[in-house]
């Protein structure tokens, strides 16, 4: 496992894509920080603006970096000399995670170095920030167990582009079932479990999301199935 | 005799086709081992599977003893290098980045990375990236993967495949560097018949999924050799002054034998009428490995 992880993390930090990633979030931090000093915001209403692309960028990067291994047949390396499969698709699910919480910080800690100093951090309750932070890194963990299942059972940059197109799908199916169940069980377990929700329930300025305890239940019950279904699927799939 | 591979009624199916049935094969250690079937035949399919890559649907192998069953051979095919249809390497890296990648997975210190660029001639492509070489280039890249981990058991899959008779030429040349020098064991799949005869010590030939011979590289040429066939009918006669002139040969049926010992026709005819043999026919016979091959699968449908 710690050779995979080796291999993965010297291969995952570099390149075109990964670079164009940091590009973007080290701009959303800065356009967040002009547009708080515009607006005479403190820097807590801004700071977790960067995490709603981590449903992009994360597709794009950790995708992308796992589709790469089956286009370029190197996936075969790995089982040819004898790293089980279920190794390999933990390594590069904790390889996504480590890329979706590396652009996160990066878009991070420019926003709060620079932010806090620069225009305060305004009146938010600290433990709110506390718990908005560790819901964003959780939903982060969603999108890496996601995209690591996508393209780990569908074996090709299919699983990237399908991962990109199933996330905003659901999305608007789910706004759609919504629309007419918005009081019911469904239309809080629509609410509460899937992560676009989640991540509009705990960036709304105001008081914490009224569900918030279960947030972690959801998040926790999506990574566990993702993960479980991958690891079975890709155990048993014959590789191309 | 010491085997590196061994299977036994090996079946894989895809949904309802079976691609291999009840395959038994058997590599010797130390052979260059000849895996030769036409197109489809199961041949990657089979490789597939003891790399495993593909999950055996039923039947069993053992690769170095230890079976496919035995969780000890994750362990020992770090002892396994294998190049399965195309050679898998990082085409967005140069040669050596590729092989210090591949080094890294491995959980290996690049100790012999120099020495392996140099094997496979490509320690001079400095910073070139693989996307950029030619595919005899990827194709010995692919090969110093597969000897990144001082394999003692090589895999390849049709490998000198697109490859123009240079690039030919010089896998061959490493291929049989690595059998004699450093004692490798390989299987090598082709459909390429005359390239293998040039490099195989035993074959395998497979059809419709299934071994139908295995032989070494001496058998075949027995089996492929020029003969002369002589029809008499006089039998006893002739095999009795065949084996007297000490004449390499077999009856193959009451009326008929084949000669394999070269001759020159007039001296060999009076020497036969000499002591009493009357010949009807006698015809010279010649068999290539495709024509053995052919023979050997019942028809001409090979591609």
């Amino acid at each position: 496992m710690l050779d995979l992880l080796k291999a993965n993390f010297s291969r995952a930090f570099r390149g075109a894509r990964f670079y164009v990633s940091v590009g973007i979030m080290l701009f959303v931090a800065f356009m967040d920080l002009f547009m708080s000093h515009r607006h005479g915001y403190g820097i807590d209403d801004q700071f977790m603006d960067g995490s709603s692309f981590m449903s992009l960028l994360v597709p794009l990067v950790a995708g992308m970096f796992i589709s790469r291994d089956y286009t370029n047949n190197t996936i075969r390396n790995k089982i040819i000399v004898g790293h089980s499969r279920v190794n390999i698709y933990l390594a590069n699910l904790i390889t996504a995670i480590a890329i979706g919480f590396a652009l996160t910080l990066i878009n991070l800690i420019p926003t709060l170095g620079i932010g806090i100093p620069l225009l305060g951090w305004g009146d938010a309750d600290m433990d709110k920030v506390w718990i908005c932070m560790g819901m964003m890194f959780l939903l982060t963990v969603v999108h890496a167990a996601f995209v690591t299942f996508m393209c780990m059972t569908m074996q090709g940059i299919s699983g990237t582009v399908l991962s990109f197109v199933a996330y905003y799908v659901v999305s608007l199916v789910a706004s759609i079932v919504l629309a007419f169940n918005s009081d019911n069980e469904l239309g809080k377990l629509i609410i509460d479990a899937l992560p676009d929700f989640q991540f509009s329930q705990l960036t709304s300025v105001g008081e914490l999301p009224e569900r918030l305890n279960r947030f972690p239940l959801y998040s926790c019950g999506l990574i566990a199935v993702f993960t479980g279904a991958g690891l079975a699927l890709f155990h048993r799939a014959d590789i191309k | 005799m010491d085997y590196i591979l061994q299977t036994n009624a090996l079946v894989k199916k895809y949904g309802g086709a079976t691609i291999l049935r009840e395959l038994t094969m058997n590599v010797p250690k130390g052979s260059i081992y000849g895996f030769v079937g036409r197109n489809g035949a199961g041949k990657t399919t089979l490789i597939r599977v003891i790399t495993s890559l593909h999950k055996v649907t039923s039947g069993e192998y053992s690769i170095f003893g230890i079976k496919n069953s035995d969780p000890a051979l994750a362990q020992m095919r770090k002892k396994i290098g294998a190049i399965v249809e195309t050679p898998s390497i990082y085409l967005e890296m140069s040669a050596r980045d590729n092989l210090l990648q591949h080094y890294k997975m491995m959980g290996q210190s690049p100790d012999r990375l120099e020495e392996i660029l140099r094997l496979v001639e490509l320690s001079d492509t400095g910073k070139k990236k693989a996307k950029n070489f030619s595919l005899g280039m990827r194709q010995r890249l692919g090969i110093a993967f597969a000897l990144a981990g001082n394999p003692e058991f090589l895999i390849l899959d049709e490998p000198i495949n697109g490859l123009d008779p240079q690039g030919i030429l010089e896998v061959r040349e490493l291929i049989q560097k690595l059998n004699r020098e450093m004692g490798i064991t390989i299987l090598i799949s082709s459909h390429i018949l005359d390239e293998l005869s040039k490099l195989a010590t035993h074959y395998g030939f497979i059809e419709g999924g299934h071994i139908v011979k295995e032989m070494s590289a001496e058998e075949l040429h027995d089996a492929c050799r020029n003969y002369v066939r002589v029809v008499t009918d006089t039998p006893d006669e002739l095999n009795a002054a065949l084996t007297e002139m000490n004449y390499s040969f077999q009856m193959t049926a009451p009326n008929e034998a084949e000669i394999f010992t070269p001759f020159s026709v007039t001296p060999f005819v009076k020497a036969l009428d000499k002591r009493g043999v009357n010949i009807v026919t006698m015809s010279l016979q010649e068999e290539s490995l495709e024509n053995y091959f052919m023979n050997l699968i019942g028809g001409n449908r090979y591609a």
